[in-house]
């Protein structure tokens, strides 16, 4: 099975105004790799690089240190044009603030990909409408962001991460601003893409209950792994030991 | 190896061919006769042996100049250096032949650097040669071959290598563009979906767009009518016809200047808020996948069009305003309107768009404006150490820049309004790092947190901004408020030319003649009085010295009895040596302080030094002339006393034509003096070597001449004018801004021209600087909203009132108002006060002067205040509604 994402030795560093230490030390040289078709959890406390990770591997920002490959191919060898074209085709994004545009409708977010990409305008509409349908929100596509609920914004950002048929789903926190009940449908979502559509997701969250969801959880502490845990004995099981493994962060 | 060996011995083959060719031209440039004395040409040799046979003497005299010593000892040191050179040639080229590498070419090219530099020396070959010039430039010519020779040899010893890399980095290059337009193929075209979403983007930010057009705008139409004033100024004033001092233009210059600068200000905030806020959304499209190239495209036609529409409207507006201004000054040809006018100003306005643009980018990299808000909203460095010394260094600064800026000899210059504001901001800095610190250490600090909070978090900012407003409310008061009631002050030009015609008259028999039929004709009463030209030091470049009216304190007596019949008389405290010197400051009150030896570097302005006599060109009062000084001519002058007036009328604002008195003994031993001074070198000389100099005795003025005659009479005196003109054409064309003759209604035209421009200039740069401080303030509101609302929502969270929070807010601006107009009242009172003992105001004038100008100030900071209420009511209420949104 080919790895999606291959990290080797990464390292991220930043340096911030007013600090006399100079360099802050995000990640520490991290080395894991996630394969086709999997759901990869990354947990850890506040400050541990979770996010900065997380953009790391959506080709968003670039590595102090290290090697980092998408599909086999070394990201630091990669144009700024390039790593665009990966970021529209092949990765979708969910954050926890949505990241939705307040001056264009749902539908216009929805298709905002595929309009990057230049698509045919009948295909934007026809895929928005599909998704939209997928996920419940036909009644929400003539409205703004502005006047939804966070879960459905949600929802409405899941189906612009899916409208180009990307192969890896990246979402930071996706249920960090909701409630328990907006909550449960954007992970039944993120389930439903994982099994249904057979997409990668490497998703960020806090929550032990969102995390049981996923196959596998990669643990940081202060910028390095802890520990990687495998789902392979249930859900429940696996919320059990995702618990105790949080103990010790 | 074998190979590579064939290379280099080729390369050096080459390499000796050329040294040869360059090598053979430059003996060929040594042996060519380049050297002309006495009409015939020498080369080096030649001129070596003339000098060898015939002596130095024989040669000077040959050049026609006068015997000196030091030219034999010049000319062949000049020699010696060129033989020098011509033998490390000739070593040059034995080790060309014999394969070594010596590097003498350098030392060749050493030699030829020095002996360019020698030629230019007194006493060297160039200095007896009638083609000087080209005797100088000479040695550049083999200095370039040497250096050409040399360059060569390196070229011809990398080209090979060179030319295989070329090919090599080329190919690579082709490779690459190949591989590129492979890997990033993006065929086909955005869909009409695309355009929607970018103006519908777009249309969301379309508030924060039209502010920055309209401030664009605004500073196009302030440029536009800038240059058409200017145009008016060419049109109406008499100034750039006669070549009379250019008031109005100069006036609307500075004015420009000061607009430049606070419109760039201007456009580099607004620029930085509308980045700040339009980033972020350019930041989805980014990390969704859009082109670099689209979202440059995207972002080049926002502000493609912003710029097109802000000129557009900007041309209008400014056409209107220098209409409007036209109009107001009483029509007439409307001649200042071309389609250049608005070419020039847009040609400014881009290159004011370059600056904002390269500005805007710094700040906005260096303060990581582009970062998130959790970044924005790191501590900002506050001094710990020394506050109140450097806070005290700051009073300092400030107190000493107001000294300075009151003197006369500084002419209100702006160096020192900087070191007030330097002195100010070190005040704010340190000053309210100190105070912070001091409260946080007493009792009950705590209950003052939240409001010191914004100040002690970021204290960078707030400095900045109360610097910021405090700046620009200074302005408006202490600079352009003294300007406007300094020029109301003046009221009617009239009485500022108590003369009709002020004649600058000399000696001869065409002179007495016209001076004669003058005092004879009907409706004319003429005055003359003995004077001389009391002229400052010539700065060259920087600016023609000042010549003035040189007279005795009887004269002054005299003019001041005519001028003011009530006069009393009292002695001006001079002395016989013409040492102390009382000066009459010819300028309006709404001019600024002028001192007489403005462009004196080597003395203080305090003791000017002053020639009596018209200018003299080349004498400075710098050590290689102290033998000069002692002459009669030419002294260090005390001033013993001045006042500013008009005795015989302003007819250059202070800038000439001044009257300086002396005592009645000096001027008498002065008043022939300067007829036996070399007007070049300020020697002394005899009568025949002074006209053999070139010289004519009688060349500068004698007579001032005050003449009270109406415009018929004056009209009829035309002819004779012409001709009293056409006699002092020479005086008149070595500065073209002394007169011969100052006709009243002429000068007057152009000092009305002046203060009507003064006051427009005023009020336009008031407006601007109030309308700039509160965008500064809104700006800073709408760049903190962000923040201010996180607190908000925070401070709700936690049980506080609205009334509290709101009034949490409110605290925290009135800070930055009180600052201010604390801030910049103490340094406009300074300024004002400063200005009016500068320009020597009586007591009466400056009495009237504060009466006018208190009012409106007060008014002015009353009205900003209610600006800074309405501004932090919206302000509040755009916090609150997001409050009340959560």
């Amino acid at each position: 099975m080919e790895s999606v994402l291959k990290v080797e030795e990464l390292v991220r560093n930043y340096r911030l105004p007013n600090q006399e230490e100079g360099v802050i030390k995000v990640l520490k040289g991290l080395d894991f790799q996630i394969e086709e078709n999997e759901f990869v959890g990354i947990m850890g406390k506040s400050g541990c690089g979770k996010t900065t990770l997380l953009k790391l591997l959506g080709l968003i920002d670039k590595p102090t240190g290290g090697r980092l490959y998408f599909k086999g191919r070394k990201v630091d060898e990669l144009w700024m044009d390039e790593l665009a074209d990966i970021r529209r085709r092949e990765i979708g994004f969910v954050f926890q603030d949505f990241y939705l545009m307040d001056s264009l409708t749902v539908e216009e977010n929805i298709m905002l990909p595929m309009i990057l990409d230049k698509a045919e305008e009948e295909d934007c509409f026809a895929e928005a409408e599909e998704h939209a349908r997928h996920f419940q929100i036909t009644h929400l596509i003539k409205k703004y962001p502005y006047e939804l609920s966070g879960g459905e914004r949600q929802r409405v950002a899941i189906c612009r991460a899916l409208i180009n048929q990307p192969d890896l789903i990246l979402a930071d926190e996706p249920t960090g601003n909701l409630d328990s009940k907006s909550g449960k449908i954007v992970i039944e979502a993120l389930n439903r893409i994982y099994r249904e559509y057979k997409k990668t997701i490497v998703m960020v969250t806090h929550d032990p209950k969102v995390a049981s969801n996923c196959s596998r959880i990669i643990f940081l502490k202060d910028g390095n792994i802890l520990d990687v845990l495998e789902n392979n004995k249930g859900q429940e099981v696996f919320y059990q030991e995702i618990l105790g493994r949080m103990a010790e962060l | 190896m074998g190979k590579e060996k064939i290379i280099t011995s080729r390369k050096r083959r080459i390499q000796q061919r050329f040294s040869t060719i360059m090598y053979l031209l430059i003996f060929g440039a040594l042996c060519y006769p380049w050297i002309m004395v006495g009409g015939e040409r020498y080369n080096l040799l030649s001129f070596a042996v003339c000098l060898k046979t015939e002596g130095a003497e024989s040669i000077i005299e040959r050049a026609g100049l006068p015997p000196d010593p030091s030219y034999a000892g010049g000319l062949s040191a000049n020699l010696f250096i060129y033989f020098l050179f011509f033998v490390l040639c000739i070593i040059y080229q034995i080790t060309v032949f014999l394969k070594k590498d010596w590097y003498v070419n350098m030392a060749v090219i050493l030699m030829a650097i020095m002996f360019t530099y020698a030629g230019m020396w007194d006493y060297m070959i160039a200095t007896i040669c009638s083609n000087s010039v080209e005797v100088i430039l000479y040695p550049g010519i083999l200095m370039m071959l040497s250096g050409i020779e040399c360059i060569g040899r390196k070229m011809i010893e990398i080209w090979d290598r060179e030319v295989i890399d070329r090919a090599e980095y080329e190919k690579e290059e082709k490779r690459i563009k190949a591989e590129r337009r492979a890997r990033l193929y993006f065929p086909g075209k955005y869909n009409r979906l695309f355009f929607r979403v970018i103006w519908k983007n777009f249309i969301g930010n379309l508030k924060e767009y039209s502010v920055l057009l309209l401030c664009n705008g605004l500073v196009f139409a302030f440029v536009v009518s800038g240059f058409g004033m200017q145009m008016l100024v060419k049109e109406g004033d008499m100034s750039y016809k006669t070549g009379y001092p250019a008031g109005a233009g100069k006036v609307l210059f500075r004015g420009l200047v000061e607009l430049g600068i606070v419109g760039l200000l201007m456009l580099v905030l607004l620029l930085l808020y509308y980045l700040r806020k339009r980033l972020p959304e350019y930041g989805v499209f980014k990390t969704l996948g859009i082109r670099t190239k689209t979202i440059y495209s995207c972002l080049g036609v926002e502000l493609g069009i912003g710029t097109a529409v802000s000129l557009i409207f900007g041309g209008i507006l400014g056409v209107i305003m220098v209409f409007l201004f036209w109009s107001r000054a009483g029509g007439g040809a409307a001649g200042w309107f071309s389609p250049l006018l608005l070419l020039k100003a847009a040609a400014v306005m881009i290159l004011i768009y370059l600056v904002t643009f390269f500005v805007t980018h710094d700040l906005f990299v260096g303060f990581r404006m582009g970062s998130s808000t959790e970044l924005q909203m790191i501590k900002e460095w506050i001094p710990r150490r020394f506050q109140f010394v450097f806070a005290a260094a700051g009073v300092c600064l400030t107190v000493s820049g107001i000294l300075g800026y009151r003197e006369n000899v500084n002419a209100e210059d702006a160096g020192f309004l900087i070191r007030c504001c330097a002195g100010v901001y070190l005040i704010l800095r340190f000053g309210i790092a100190g105070y912070l610190h001091w409260r946080r250490k007493r009792k009950g600090a705590l209950r003052k947190l939240l409001k010191q909070h914004p100040f002690y978090h970021k204290s960078r900012s707030a400095v900045w901004y109360i610097f910021g407003l405090c700046v620009l409310q200074t302005c408006i008061i202490g600079l352009f408020f003294m300007q406007l009631f300094s020029a109301r002050l003046v009221g009617d030009t009239d009485r500022l030319f108590p003369y009709d015609l002020v004649l600058i008259a000399g000696e001869g028999e065409e002179e007495d003649a016209f001076l004669d039929k003058l005092q004879e004709k009907e409706g004319v009463s003429a005055q003359i009085y003995p004077m001389f030209r009391v002229s400052g030091s010539d700065a060259g470049m920087a600016g023609i010295a000042s010549q003035n009216i040189g007279i005795s304190e009887t004269t002054y007596h005299a003019l001041k009895k005519a001028r003011y019949p009530g006069y009393q008389e009292k002695p001006l405290g001079l002395d016989d040596k013409g040492e102390k010197i009382y000066i009459v400051h010819q300028q309006d009150k709404g001019t600024e302080a002028r001192p007489v030896d403005y462009y004196d570097y080597y003395v203080p302005r305090e003791t000017p030094v002053l020639y009596t006599g018209p200018v003299c060109e080349m004498f400075s009062p710098g050590p290689e002339f102290a033998h000069g000084l002692t002459t009669t001519s030419y002294a260090i002058r005390q001033i013993a006393g001045e006042e500013a007036d008009s005795l015989t009328g302003v007819l250059s604002q202070g800038e000439r034509e001044n009257l300086i008195v002396f005592s009645d003994a000096y001027f008498e031993k002065a008043k022939d003096a300067w007829k036996v001074t070399d007007p070049y070198w300020g020697e002394i000389l005899t009568e025949e070597e002074f006209i053999e100099a070139g010289a004519e005795p009688n060349q500068g003025p004698t007579r001032l001449v005050l003449i009270k005659a109406g415009q018929k009479a004056i009209e009829e005196l035309q002819p004779e004018l012409s001709a009293f003109k056409e006699r002092h054409r020479t005086e008149e064309k070595y500065d073209t801004k002394v007169r011969s003759s100052y006709l009243k209604t002429e000068i007057k035209q152009r000092a009305d021209a002046e203060l009507q421009m003064r006051q427009t200039m005023a009020v336009l740069l008031s407006a601007i600087f109030f309308a700039a401080s509160v965008l500064l303030l809104g700006i800073k509101m709408m760049t903190e909203k962000r923040v201010n609302i996180r607190r908000a929502q925070f401070l709700n969270c936690m049980g506080m009132k609205r009334k509290e929070r709101t009034a949490l807010l409110r605290s925290e601006i009135r800070v930055y108002y009180i600052l201010t107009v604390i801030f910049s009242g103490v340094l406009s009172v300074g300024l004002v006060l400063g200005s009016l003992h500068a320009r020597l105001y009586t007591e009466a004038d400056a009495e009237r002067l504060l009466r006018m100008i208190v009012p409106p100030a007060v008014c002015e900071l009353v009205l900003f205040g209610a600006a800074v209420c309405i501004l932090t009511e919206w302000n509040i209420r755009r916090i609150e509604k997001k409050v009340c949104e959560v």
